[in-house]
């Protein structure tokens, strides 16, 4: 699989994961704070955020696949 | 064991981290003198005062932060790289962005003996926050306890660790990633732990001649010519 085809399906799950949470739902980053919509926004528009959301959950996953975690 | 607590509480995440704030206290309890300069007392010049009061106190801050400033609640940095010598005998905690990276650095070359802080932007979710503020509070709680900053430092990251696994055991794995990325940003500069050098040539000999605040002064100013040439 190439990068951006697991980039996308990265970009895909984190739609469904926040598809459904409440409107009061925020994640802070820094000075800036984001809805679940603002995130989707952010993901396809700002390359930057997309960047760091999309190493944020393989560097995860690589971490709890290196602790044995599922 | 005393302790200067500036806290602001001027927006959503100020909120968040002004309760935390509070839960550690409680946590705290007598264990610890505390002198706080809340909400709209968390100023610039009643923090000089305050530090120039007690030398030895501790200086715990709980608000937004940058590479080379920690905030106030009018906005205007409490500490920064003209005033960070306040630091100097010392130790300081801070839960806030990015203020280990540069400030960190330059308080520990002034003297400051622990300064504990994030070298990234610090993340958390509302859902979750109550598990953040445990997990950013621990350190503090650790020291308070009586372990060296280095032992306190471990601990907090165990701590964290354990808390992303019972993020994604309850199935918030949104959580959990910001967590991991809060944890891996903790940094502490003090005994114990390596003495800072500049990688880059150049830059250690502008330390060596000039001082570390000149480094700064100049990295600053290179920043400003790259933003303007960027918008021209």
């Amino acid at each position: 699989m190439n990068d951006k085809k697991c980039e996308q399906q990265i970009i895909d799950a984190a739609k469904k994961y926040l598809n459904g949470h409440p409107p009061e739902w925020k994640l802070f980053k820094g000075k800036k704070e984001y809805t679940a919509d603002q995130i989707l926004v952010a993901l396809e528009k700002d390359p930057n955020f997309r960047e760091w959301f999309v190493n944020n959950i393989l560097t995860l996953s690589t971490e709890l696949f290196i602790r044995g975690k599922k | 064991m005393k302790g200067i607590f500036v806290v602001p509480k001027f927006d959503d995440a100020t909120f968040y981290s002004h309760l935390w704030n509070e839960r550690m206290r409680e946590q705290i309890g007598d264990r610890m003198e505390k002198e706080l300069l809340l909400i709209e007392d968390a100023i610039r010049a009643k923090d000089e005062e305050a530090l120039l009061r007690d030398p030895t106190a501790m200086h715990v801050h709980y608000d937004h932060g940058s590479e080379d400033a920690i905030y106030g609640n009018d906005l205007v940095p409490v500490i920064d790289l003209d005033n960070v010598s306040l630091l100097k005998g010392r130790t300081a905690y801070n839960m806030n962005c990015l203020s280990a990276k540069t400030l960190g650095k330059a308080a520990y070359k002034e003297g400051c003996l622990a300064y504990w802080g994030s070298i990234t932007e610090v993340s958390f979710t509302s859902d979750a926050e109550e598990k953040f503020g445990e997990a950013l509070n621990y350190g503090l709680l650790m020291v308070v306890e009586g372990k060296t900053w280095l032992e306190a430092l471990q601990l907090a990251r165990d701590k964290m660790t354990e808390i992303v696994d019972e993020l994604v055991s309850q199935g918030n794995g949104l959580a959990a990633m910001l967590l991991r990325e809060d944890r891996d940003a903790l940094h502490c500069w003090g005994p114990g732990i390596e003495t800072p050098t500049e990688e880059c040539p150049v830059s250690r000999t502008i330390v060596s001649l000039f001082g570390y605040k000149t480094l700064q002064k100049l990295r600053i100013m290179r920043m400003k010519v790259k933003q303007h040439l960027s918008m021209s």
